[in-house]
């Protein structure tokens, strides 16, 4: 039914479409498979820098996190300190995690922090995706009224809790990363762009083709005009008036901000780093 | 009417005017003659005997069927044959040997020149296999041997004008400048009042004289080149078929006035320069005198009826120079269009996500 021609090209396409979407897959297969893989295979910690729990507090606490950290293979930590020198909390953690696990490994971290009085999360490598924004607010729900009693055992007891329990709901479906000192581009976008993009080349190749099919430019009077015989009478340009105006030109600046909703806010910390997470203040 | 026939001087059989050779040729026994040759031996035809044919023209309208057609005998095979009361030329429609009307062109539908067809049957239809040729969305039985053969050589009647046309043009014009210091932009604005007034000549400017030709698609084909053009000899007709005028030329005049004004006013105003703006505030224009010569021009039409519409072609039968529009296969169309468009999108999609 089809005529030869017509099947070679459809043909064509089709191959093309299917090796675009199993490209694509592979791609995004090897993406994930790489951004899980974890090479200090779970270290875990509780740093209690200014004593504020007992040792058989730290150790039954350790222990929690021991358990946390084998069952989900992520980098585990909680720290208290009351000091966090000149740097912010988001700076504190993110350093704090780099320093000792390696940048981009898959971990989370709490830092309880007496200092300001602003507590953080830090997340990293597969954690990011694991606790978008909105399950690190959901933690912190969970974890600041305890911290807020100065009850640091109990914060870092759910703060385990709460990880064990994300970790086996798994990666949230529409998370998606997006590093806060980019633009957003919300998948919304990127569909309404293909489709505008679609119909867009429908109408060109439909207008372009349709007027190379046509040959009908009308031949310019101009060329019958015999160029000599052309004489003027009168040829004047006469000067009216002359004026000037002024205007002041003002400089303006706008700017934009956004927000989302499942997304975890990523960041690069000064140890080159890419972390997600968030804080509370008290 | 009085049909008549170009004959061989060797051989008797038909002949006809060969525009490759721009002589006359005759496919019987090869002989070569040239347009004087031809008109020598058929002086009869040439000089068009007006009073005989007055006869023939009131007797036939008798017998015509409608008002507008009339009857002639053809020579060679003696059929009578119906015809339009424009056509000059055509070929028999028994036996396909080329007549021409003497009757139809003479007294003051008698051409003052011709410009013999330069373009032969093969050459047109090479030129319009090229154009449609590499075009994927034309219907494919458009470009096939049949519908080509349908190509047809015909000697259109054109009014060519010679006129001297004068006018004047007022404007307001503006030399603007800006700049800035600082964060203040001046503008200078110089206001001009411009007078133009002269006269200018233009020659040849053609319009056909054919009712039924499509103006827009015989000006499309334009330019004809006049150094190539002859005095009127019927001989020139035989092998295509050719019209006298219907449209007169006060009829044309407007078509051809609006052309040279619209020039004009274009010349004028291109001889006003260095301006920022210009805006035209008065034109006058008027065609002081004019001259016009009947002149028939060659060209090869081929008409193609898809889905219901016309498509008509035009092809200069001197130049070579086409116009015309060509029939589109919508549904491939649409569908090659959506697939590059979802290919596009889907890259998009793909790129996007990643």
């Amino acid at each position: 039914m089809l005529k030869k021609s017509y099947k070679n090209i459809l043909t064509i396409l089709i191959s093309a479409l299917v090796f675009l979407s199993s490209a694509s897959n592979v791609v995004a297969f090897a993406y994930i498979k790489s951004a899980t893989n974890n090479s200090s295979a779970g270290l875990s910690k509780m740093y209690d820098l200014q004593d504020a729990l007992t040792d058989s507090e730290e150790k039954q606490l350790n222990e929690l996190i021991d358990k946390a950290v084998k069952k989900t293979e992520f980098n585990i930590a909680v720290i208290i300190t009351d000091d966090i020198g000149t740097k912010n909390p988001m700076e504190f953690a993110d350093d704090f995690y780099i320093e000792k696990f390696k940048k981009d490994t898959d971990g989370i971290l709490l830092l309880i922090n007496n200092d300001t009085k602003y507590d953080q999360i830090s997340t990293s490598g597969a954690c990011i995706k694991y606790f978008n924004d909105k399950r690190i607010d959901k933690v912190l729900n969970n974890v600041s009224p305890k911290i807020k009693n100065d009850d640091y055992y109990n914060a870092s007891k759910i703060f385990c809790q709460q990880v064990e329990k994300y970790y086996s709901q798994g990666v949230p479906s529409k998370q998606y990363s997006s590093d806060t000192d980019d633009e957003q581009t919300s998948p919304l976008v990127i569909i309404l762009s293909a489709a505008g993009a679609c119909i867009l080349i429908f109408v060109i190749f439909v207008l372009v083709i349709k007027s190379r099919y046509k040959n009908k430019k009308q031949y310019s009077t101009t060329n019958y005009l015999n160029k000599n015989s052309v004489t003027y009478t009168r040829k004047e340009d006469v000067f009216v008036k002359q004026y000037t105006h002024k205007r002041k030109i003002d400089t303006s600046s706008g700017g934009s901000g956004g927000s989302g909703g499942g997304r975890s806010s990523t960041h690069t910390s000064s140890g080159g780093g890419t972390h997600g997470g968030g804080g509370r203040g008290r | 009417m009085k049909a008549v026939q170009y004959k061989c001087p060797s051989c008797g059989a038909s002949i006809a005017f060969n525009a490759t050779s721009q002589s006359y040729e005759c496919n019987y026994c090869d002989s070569k003659y040239s347009q004087e040759e031809i008109a020598d031996a058929h002086k009869k035809n040439e000089a068009f005997d007006l009073s005989s044919d007055k006869n023939q023209e009131v007797s036939v309208t008798e017998d015509e069927f409608s008002q507008h057609s009339s009857l002639y005998e053809c020579p060679s095979c003696g059929a009578q044959v119906i015809t339009d009361d424009v056509t000059a030329a055509t070929f028999c429609y028994y036996c396909h040997s080329p007549v021409a009307l003497t009757g139809r062109l003479s007294g003051s539908y008698k051409p003052s020149k011709i410009i013999p067809f330069k373009i032969s049957r093969e050459t047109a239809e090479d030129t319009f296999l090229k154009w449609c040729g590499k075009k994927m969305f034309v219907p494919k039985d458009f470009k096939s041997k049949p519908n080509l053969e349908k190509i047809t050589g015909i000697y259109v009647p054109y009014w060519m004008a010679d006129c001297n046309i004068s006018g004047s043009l007022d404007a307001e014009c503006k030399k603007i400048r800006k700049w800035r210091t600082g964060d203040i932009e001046y503008t200078e604005t110089k206001e001009y009042i411009v007078y133009r007034k002269g006269s200018m000549l233009y020659n040849g400017i053609p319009a056909d004289g054919s009712s039924k030709a499509d103006d827009a698609l015989l000006e499309a084909i334009e330019p004809y080149n006049y150094d190539q053009m002859e005095n009127f000899s019927m001989a020139y007709l035989t092998g295509y078929q050719a019209e006298k005028y219907d449209v007169d030329k006060d009829k044309v005049l407007p078509r051809v006035e609006k052309r040279a004004i619209n020039d004009a006013t274009r010349e004028m105003k291109s001889s006003i320069e260095n301006y920022t703006t210009i805006t035209t505030k008065n034109s006058e224009f008027l065609i002081k005198d004019i001259k016009w010569d009947y002149t028939l021009l060659p060209v090869w039409f081929l008409s193609y009826i898809y889905k219901g519409k016309h498509y008509d072609f035009a092809l200069n039968g001197q130049t070579g120079k086409m116009s015309g529009s060509l029939p589109v296969d919508k549904l491939k169309l649409y569908l090659t269009a959506a697939a590059l468009g979802i290919l596009v999108g889907a890259i998009i999609l793909i790129g996007g996500f990643l």
